[in-house]
């Protein structure tokens, strides 16, 4: 079962504690009132039955008895000394007191009264006349005046007592509860994230102390908390390329910040101490990290501390953090200076193999070519073209290593793309297939690099050659307005062989792909290269949607139009 | 300015076929050529005469192409094109190109090359001031680094584009043809047309004026050509 809330219980308590002493103090009123009224009543009723037997003659008659009872206000009955009623006024209750007992008849002969109460609540004074022992007794009966007229003014002000108690101790209840809500709502901002949340401190009590912890609490959590934020972002400006050295300074940066250090270094190589210095009260003191990585020891980071500087578990925690950080830092960075070191490694091979492979081209081109021109030999004029062939795809090689590298950067130059075509087709010395050349893009420059193109152009002509079943090449140039309104020059080679199912759409431009099972003619990048260039010229490549037979691919780039001077 | 008699070229390069080839291609068009088979040779000859041009392959053995042109460079400005079996956007290239002229990617069909030399020796003749020149306006010219500053931004530009600024620079005020632009922008380029000058000038005038239809630096003189000027203070 759950407890009551503190303030509940408190508000209880309180009450609890003012109510039992005013309901026992009531009581004790009550009775002490009650019984001096009793008394009271008693005293006047002996005394005015006594006053009524001392002026009584004997006759007792009714008209006496109504007499009497005008004058005292009280019910008068006249016994005779054998008890049996000789008269009566009526006691106002209706009531006919009982007979007076033996005792009063005697005490009423020496003038004095007897008191009784009966049953019906009466008062009843009995006093003799004459005798003694006394011949009449004449009985004054009242009810008892108990006082339902005392007890309703006490009722109220026990209940007035009885609401101020409620009252005063919810009052109370809340002037000792509020600090600890206030405390609770703080812990509930420290808990979402507010470490700015301090409790006033009012008073030098148990609560005002508990505030002020509470306060000290938040302020190491946001001091902690703005170490973390420093310690985890000690690296965030620098990439792997940035090197040992600044991420080592980074490290010295983050550590000075965040936990105050008046000097802070870093070791490579190096392990921390195996036992840490000792701290000696009022002096400079150092603490250190490892820069681990699992089971491996880099080096060191090692920071010292001002003497008024606590140094805590959670502290040498967070040191230990920016050491596994810097460790991992320096492991990428090391990483990354040996990548690419290979990566120049590589380069230098494929210039290496590049240089060797074309320089001799170069020589056997030239030489055929000069040779063709002295005999005219149809024979030589192959050597060039095979020799170009072989050139261009070593050239294919180095470009999709650059491409990889997305190192490539266009020499960009203007030029008439139909006549690029031409000459491309030319190069490719191709006589069994005929181009038929649509050039809509008179009066437009293409803008982009040469070169490459030239490069694309002979990619996709040389492809349309191979897999277009010897029939015509269709090349067509349009300029086409873009979605920016810019207009781009559309080159499309066009083949009429078998096409290119809709599955392998996309894996055509795949490195290495060869479409044809079994086919090992081509490298296979050619389209992945050409894409690659056209991309790094800002223009795409894709297949074009075609009707009937064939492939046909189209590529975009940048247009200039001629215009004026 | 060139001395009298035929123009000499000191070709450098590893292979003796190409040597062989070159020298007489090259001698048959009526150039006097010596060759070299790797850079330190070529030193020894450079030490001997100073040829007017310099034709060099990048990748030798024991003094490479791009070493060798950075010491000829430093003794003298003597124009080079560079063979090599690595094309532009390689970094070694990018390199070259503060110290080379031209370079032309092998293999190379010989009239290109022949139409490389013809344009790099006719720009001998032009004479820039080789720091920057300030336009005014808040535009500088580093044709050396191929580059504009405006409003100290980098813009790179186009081979052909410093090459064509090279030209107008070298004849600062004063009108250069169409055709001469055209002759050195595009020499090497089969049957070249006056549209190149115009779209180029063009495109270049985005790079370097506040406004390119308003154009301050580069000036269209309608029927002859172009010239290039100051900013105008105020």
């Amino acid at each position: 079962m759950r407890r009551l809330a503190l303030r509940s219980r408190l508000t209880l308590t309180l009450a609890a504690a003012a109510v039992v002493p005013v309901l026992a103090f009531s009581l004790l009123v009550l009775l002490i009132l009650d019984q001096s009224v009793g008394d009271r009543q008693v005293d006047a009723l002996g005394a005015e039955a006594q006053l009524a037997a001392g002026q009584l003659g004997s006759n007792l008659d009714a008209s006496a008895a109504a007499r009497i009872a005008g004058l005292t206000g009280t019910g008068v009955t006249f016994f005779d000394a054998q008890g049996r009623v000789l008269a009566s006024s009526g006691s106002g209750t209706g009531q006919v007191p009982p007979r007076p007992p033996a005792a009063s008849a005697a005490a009423a002969g020496s003038g004095g009264s007897t008191i009784s109460r009966t049953s019906g609540g009466l008062v009843v004074a009995y006093a003799g006349i004459g005798g003694p022992p006394a011949l009449f007794v004449v009985a004054l009966s009242q009810p008892a005046a108990t006082g339902p007229a005392l007890l309703a003014p006490l009722l109220a002000i026990l209940v007035a007592t009885l609401l101020l108690a409620a009252f005063l101790s919810l009052a109370l209840g809340r002037s000792l509860i509020r600090p600890l809500s206030e405390l609770r709502e703080t812990l509930d901002r420290l808990q979402a994230g507010d470490l700015q949340a301090q409790v006033p401190v009012e008073s030098d009590d148990e609560l005002g102390r508990l505030a002020a912890s509470h306060n000290r609490l938040a302020a190491t959590l946001a001091g902690r908390n703005r170490a973390l934020a420093v310690v985890s972002q000690a690296f965030a400006p620098l990439s792997p390329q940035a090197g040992v050295a600044s991420f080592s300074a980074a490290a010295e940066r983050a550590a000075g910040q965040a936990f105050g250090f008046t000097a802070v270094s870093v070791r490579l190589g190096q392990p921390p101490d195996a036992t840490p210095p000792e701290k000696v009260p009022g002096e400079a003191f150092d603490v250190e990290a490892p820069l681990a990585m699992g089971d491996q020891v880099l080096g060191a980071i090692r920071g010292t501390l001002p003497p008024t500087r606590d140094w805590g578990e959670a502290d040498q925690d967070l040191l230990r953090v920016l050491g596994i950080q810097l460790a991992g830092a320096v492991r990428n960075a090391e990483l990354f200076d040996a990548t690419a070191e290979l990566a120049e490694l590589k380069n230098e091979f494929l210039r290496g193999v590049s240089h060797n492979l074309q320089t001799p081209l170069t020589s056997i081109r030239a030489f055929a070519g000069q040779l063709a021109d002295e005999t005219g030999d149809q024979r030589l004029g192959i050597i060039v073209e095979q020799s170009e062939r072989l050139s261009r795809l070593v050239a294919q090689l180095l470009t999709v290593t650059k491409i990889e590298a997305g190192t490539l950067k266009p020499q960009v130059d203007v030029f008439p793309m139909g006549a690029l075509v031409r000459r491309a087709w030319e190069s490719l010395g191709h006589p069994t297939s005929d181009l038929a050349l649509d050039d809509g893009a008179t009066g437009w420059l293409a803008a982009a690099d040469r070169d490459w193109v030239e490069q694309v152009v002979w990619a996709l002509l040389d492809n349309a050659l191979r897999y277009g079943g010897g029939g015509p090449v269709e090349v067509r140039l349009a300029p086409v307005a873009d979605a920016a309104g810019a207009t781009r020059l559309h080159t499309t080679v066009r083949d009429h062989g078998p096409g290119i199912a809709p599955e392998d759409r996309e894996r055509a431009f795949e490195r290495f792909t060869r479409l044809t099972p079994g086919t090992t003619e081509g490298s296979g990048l050619g389209l992945s290269v050409a894409r690659g260039l056209v991309e790094a010229m800002g223009g795409r490549l894709w297949l074009a949607e075609v009707e009937g037979p064939g492939a046909a691919f189209t590529f975009s780039l940048p247009a200039e139009h001629i215009g004026e001077p | 300015m060139n001395a009298p008699g035929p123009t000499r070229i000191l070709l450098v390069d590893d292979d003796p076929n190409l040597l062989v080839f070159l020298a007489g291609q090259l001698r048959s068009d009526g150039f006097e050529v010596h060759t070299a088979r790797d850079g330190q040779e070529a030193l020894r000859r450079l030490e001997g005469a100073w040829p007017d041009l310099l034709l060099i392959d990048l990748l030798m053995p024991r003094l490479d192409g791009l070493s060798l042109a950075r010491q000829v460079k430093a003794r003298a400005d003597l124009p080079i094109i560079v063979l090599s079996a690595i094309d532009a956007g390689d970094s070694k290239a990018e390199a070259l190109e503060e110290v080379a002229e031209d370079y032309i990617t092998k293999p190379f069909h010989y009239p290109e090359l022949r139409a490389r030399i013809t344009r790099v020796l006719r720009r001998v003749g032009d004479r820039v001031p080789s720091g920057q020149l300030d336009l005014g306006g808040g535009v500088v010219l580093d044709l050396q680094r191929r580059r504009l500053l405006v409003d100290d931004q980098e813009v790179r530009l186009t081979p052909v584009e410093s090459r064509l600024l090279y030209a107008l620079a070298a004849h600062l005020d004063t009108v250069v043809s169409t055709e001469t632009l055209l002759a050195r922008g595009w020499s090497d380029t089969e049957a070249p047309d006056p549209s190149y000058v115009w779209v180029t000038m063009r495109r270049l005038r985005r790079k370097l004026e506040r406004d390119p239809d308003a154009p301050v630096y580069l000036e269209t003189v309608r029927g002859v050509g172009y010239r290039l000027n100051r900013a105008t203070a105020g």
